[in-house]
């Protein structure tokens, strides 16, 4: 017969199907001996980087040595919640899923993480539960119960600023006595034009006016939200949110001070445009540090509270949590991994080994040198001040909310193109997000009906 | 016996439907049917999914019809244009000399560059104020649109992101041309025909199977198009690039209602399967096969 | 007798033809000389914008420190395995497939065929959760086998109607000949289609190849330890960090990964440009 295809191809196929073979003999290496407890911990996605992959792995030896008589397997998944969703509950459904990985929370209102409350109030001296700070537990927190500690750490935003335009155009740096009028007058005078040829090479400030990021800061520090308290009401067809939509729409159309970004693009380059002195000032996330401190270049640069609204002032907060699935076969080991994981000596080591792009969550750490002589910025307790006044985003603590926020943006973008009033598009925003809270409330409804 | 010689041939993708494709296929299918979040059971809610996207006027109807729009118009722009692109590529590279070879490695290579690193080059050519394209624009005296970051110039944006792999189908048409026996060509230099007579009358037609071949595939993969809105625009700005498929996922996956998705993506199955057939019957007229099917 | 307006007409064109060709090799080029430009950096280089094109000095380390920082030749080795047992099964079975559609008669063809097209109708992210359901029932899960196994049961059909197309364009009268000796289907399949439908049976190997290879959500999905992981997912990592501190590695670490798919394209070219006669029937 005449010779097929690739003929030299023939002997590594033959061979890689000897391989095959191999491969289909089942593994056999994670078979639970009878004394050994065997649990998964799944870094989060947040931690699915070089340096957090080497403290994860580093904190797990340790707990290893620490605990002969546990054996924890390490996974790393670099992956968003939404790429590996279906998996992960798949995963719960089969009884499968990993005993500590990051919290979600959509998870936690469907009761699929362990209730860590007991546990808690059992050990809350040894583990010094009162050194996280109050606002960081919120996040895992249901109806009172505690159902995740937020290991990795806190992110607020705050106003990074580029001192080296400051000083060419003299103007003070920002500090807490900003106002958002104050700050709009900076950003004006920070607008540059360098070469007189009518295109912008400086601009005064960047938000990301499209997303919470930059809204929350604004809309809270003038009293208004996207949803009341007990999420049973949607807000943001308020005079105060109206107000607060204005003066973003004014910074882009009216002073001219914002380029045209927007966050949650993967591609964004917003992060390298500041460190290349593209606009002056940028209310970003505290975690911007890290990037700044190893990749910023020669921009000198510093960090100051958001400024102040009417109402006070208000910045966006979030945090990364583990959690316990409550499908876990050895809740005891797995508390006890996780009060590791979140313990002061695994939150110093984070730190040490570059892996802890957040403020650290406990009060210990945070106000450490370990955090604090982290140089620049000259002033990193504005990232601890800032709880006094960080929120989380309402949007987050429930699923719907995703689905409510991202009508409201959608119809808001509208405003940041220029095509629409505030007042119009908050009426549409209103209508859609009220029309899926409805759905949200008619649900919860039906379930607190069934046996 | 031509029929048991028939399925033995095909027997390899009958098994591999039978054991991976059956079950996906059917319960998708009957989810959509079905409310479900994938925590809790499912529950049935008959054509309730259905008439929520079809029927009922509400930000259900409005995002599939938005979807839908887009992706139709993203198709309308990106099938032509790559199918075009990929088979003017071929012809210029369709020369026996060796460093063809070179030129084609090169005009193939966008293709295999994927990921983030083609993302962060694209957002910094397309940025609305410092990036390269509206720079260059501006040498001219013209203020570039706000590509990415504008409505009406964001799909366009990713057409022309997704022209840079053309070098994926010039590889097919490459293969295709290989098939047109020479003396054609011979016989129609002996008519006197030009280089451009012999493009419509020789090459088109015998590499018609092929055309059909990146039509049918294009119209397909172009209305599940989903990596480049979901990496560099999250459907925006105001739904401008949210496309039919990522409309299902955040559906599926970051609202959880996957009932809804199932029903969103049997819907798409549906259109997708009538462009098809039409295609096919269409077919008939203008694809030439040398070794015609017998029926 | 070509007169002095065709020899300058063919010259023009000539001169055109080059500049098209060059202009547009620059045109594609760019992306692939901003990664490796990038990948030269510094790490604060990296971020300078607008970017410039030469880092002064090259970091040629940066290939070595990327490549170590993970465990990418365990990566490489799995990749390897599930490419190329996925190359060799999709190859064979989807021309198995694709010649049986293509030539042979037998009740329900075109239905079926449809059938095939159909699969690729139906959006994966409602196939994944149940795919993964069937694949954990089998006890598969982080294993290759998912990965490679759905390659031997005629993988993609976009393949399969690739080939097909393919198939159909040679004309009967060798198989006529074939069967008149006495050739069966297989003989016919194997003798006279396989030999003469190279240029597309190599365009299958290069697009399994590079689909293999590339594959993200495939390996995110159904491997989960440490020493199953492909070079995909050692990417994802690198880039994974929310402010791109490791970039140049990223760069580094995907022209690295990224030159398997170009070698295998560039030598596989001479199967899809015939510069020769492929067999009788055509020439």
């Amino acid at each position: 017969m005449r010779v097929r295809f690739h003929p030299k191809a023939m002997m590594p196929a033959v061979a890689l199907l000897m391989l095959f073979a191999t491969l289909l003999i089942p593994d056999c290496t994670k078979r639970e001996s009878g004394e050994r407890v065997v649990l998964k911990y799944r870094a989060g996605h947040s931690m699915a980087t070089l340096n957090g992959r080497r403290s994860e792995l580093f904190l797990v030896n340790e707990f290893g040595r620490l605990h002969p008589d546990i054996e924890v397997i390490y996974e790393v998944s670099p992956a968003n919640v939404e790429e590996i969703g279906g998996k992960l509950l798949v995963e719960f459904a089969t009884g499968d899923a990993p005993d500590v990985s990051e919290s979600v929370r959509a998870l936690i209102d469907k009761g699929l993480a362990l209730n860590l409350t007991p546990f808690i109030a059992r050990d809350r001296q040894e583990m010094g539960f009162d050194d996280f700070y109050k606002l960081s537990l919120e996040f895992s927190t249901l109806r009172g119960d505690v159902y995740g500690l937020p290991a990795y750490g806190m992110l607020v935003v705050v106003l990074f600023y580029n001192k080296d335009v400051f000083e060419e155009v003299g103007v003070a740096y920002p500090d807490e006595s900003w106002t958002w009028n104050t700050f709009v007058n900076a950003a004006k005078k920070l607008t540059l034009d360098r070469n007189g040829d009518g295109h912008t090479d400086v601009y005064g400030c960047n938000m990301f006016i499209n997303s919470v990021s930059g809204q929350g800061p604004v809309m809270w520090s003038y009293g208004g939200d996207y949803l009341n308290d007990d999420l049973t009401k949607v807000t943001v067809n308020s005079p105060e949110c109206i107000k607060a939509f204005q003066l973003l729409h004014d910074l882009r159309w009216k002073y001219k001070v914002l380029p045209r970004l927007s966050e949650g693009r993967e591609g964004t380059p917003a992060v390298m445009m500041f460190s290349s002195g593209a606009f002056a000032m940028d209310v970003n996330h505290a975690h911007l540090i890290r990037f700044l401190r190893s990749a910023g270049g020669n921009m000198r640069w510093d960090v100051a509270p958001v400024p102040k609204g009417p109402k006070g002032r208000a910045t966006r907060f979030a945090t990364f949590d583990l959690s316990i699935s409550n499908t876990t076969k050895h809740p005891e080991e797995a508390w006890k991994l996780l009060k590791f994981l979140s313990s002061p000596f695994a939150m110093r080591t984070r730190l040490k080994m570059g892996a802890a792009d957040y403020t650290p969550s406990r009060r210990s750490v945070a106000q450490s040198p370990d955090y604090l002589s982290i140089n620049p910025p000259d002033h990193p307790e504005v990232f601890i001040r800032a709880l006094d006044y960080a929120r989380l985003d309402k949007c987050g603590f429930f699923i719907e909310g995703g689905e409510i926020y991202r009508a409201i943006q959608t119809q808001l973008d509208l405003v940041w193109l220029n095509k629409t009033s505030v007042e119009e598009a908050v009426r549409l925003a209103e209508a859609d997000a009220v029309e899926i809270l409805d759905r949200y409330l008619a649900g919860k409804q039906q379930a607190s009906q069934q046996p | 016996m031509e029929n048991l010689a028939g399925y033995l041939f095909i027997s390899p993708w009958i098994i591999g439907f039978l054991l991976f494709g059956l079950f996906p296929f059917l319960s998708s299918f009957l989810l959509s049917f079905c409310r479900w979040d994938i925590i809790t059971p499912t529950q049935f809610v008959g054509l309730d999914n259905y008439a929520r996207i079809l029927v009922r006027e509400g930000i259900d109807s409005r995002l599939f019809r938005k979807s839908l729009t887009n992706t139709v118009y993203y198709s309308s722009l990106a099938v032509p244009l790559g199918m075009i692109g990929g088979i003017s590529i071929a012809l210029l590279l369709n020369k026996p000399q060796r460093i063809m070879r070179v030129f084609r490695t090169i005009y193939y290579l966008p293709a295999v560059t994927s990921g983030v690193a083609v993302a962060l080059l694209w957002a910094w050519l397309f940025n609305a104020d410092f990036g390269l394209i509206n720079s260059f624009l501006r040498k001219f005296g013209i203020i570039g649109p706000a590509w990415l970051e504008s409505q009406e110039w964001a799909i366009p944006a990713l057409v022309i992101m997704g022209l840079w792999g053309v070098g994926g189908s010039m590889v097919i048409y490459l293969a295709g041309l290989q098939s047109i026996p020479k003396h054609l060509y011979e016989v129609a230099d002996i008519d006197g025909a030009s280089g451009f007579r012999k493009l419509i009358h020789v090459t088109l037609p015998m590499l018609s199977p092929t055309i059909f071949f990146t039509l049918i595939g294009g119209i397909i993969a172009s209305f599940q198009v989903f990596v480049p809105a979901y990496v560099m625009t999250r459907g925006g700005p105001g739904n401008a690039t949210l496309f039919y498929v990522l409309n299902l996922y955040f559906n599926a996956f970051e609202y959880f209602r996957m009932g809804h998705a199932c029903a969103l993506a049997w819907i798409l199955f549906v259109i997708i399967l009538v462009l098809t057939l039409i295609q096919f019957k269409l077919a008939k007229r203008w694809v030439y096969y040398a070794g015609e099917l017998r029926t | 007798m070509t007169s002095l307006r065709t020899l300058v007409a063919r010259r023009f064109g000539m001169i055109a033809y080059v500049l098209v060709l060059i202009g547009g090799a620059v045109l594609f080029l760019l992306p692939f000389l901003w990664m490796v430009s990038t990948s030269l950096k510094e790490p604060g280089q990296t971020h300078v914008f607008p970017p410039q094109l030469i880092p002064h000095p090259p970091r040629w380390r940066n290939y070595l420190e990327a490549w170590t920082a993970l465990p990418f030749n365990l990566y490489l080795r799995n990749t390897l395995i599930i490419t190329g047992l996925s190359i060799v099964g999709q190859t064979i079975t989807a021309s198995l497939v694709a010649f049986g559609f293509a030539r042979l008669r037998f009740w329900g063809r075109n239905v079926l065929f449809i059938c095939v097209l159909a699969t690729m109708m139906v959006p994966a992210q409602v196939t994944m959760v149940p795919m993964f359901l069937v694949f954990k029932a089998l006890g598969w899960v982080d294993t290759f086998l998912p990965l490679i196994v759905p390659g031997f049961c005629g993988g993609s059909a976009l393949f399969i109607f690739l080939l097909r197309q393919y198939i159909m364009t040679i004309p009967h009268e060798l198989d006529d000949a074939a069967k008149i000796d006495g050739c069966g289907w297989f003989g016919i399949y194997s003798r006279i289609i396989m030999p003469q439908i190279k240029p597309a049976l190599s365009c299958v190997a290069i697009f399994s190849f590079m689909s293999h290879w590339n594959d993200f959500m495939g390996p995110l999905i159904y491997l989960n330890s440490e020493t199953k992981k492909t070079l995909s997912l050692g990417l994802r990592i690198l880039q994974q960090s929310m402010v791109y501190t490791e970039m140049h590695y990223l760069m580094a670490a995907s022209i690295l990964t990224l030159l398997p798919c170009l070698a295998i394209f560039f030598f596989a070219q001479r199967y899809f440009i015939s510069g020769v006669a492929l067999t009788g029937i055509k020439e």
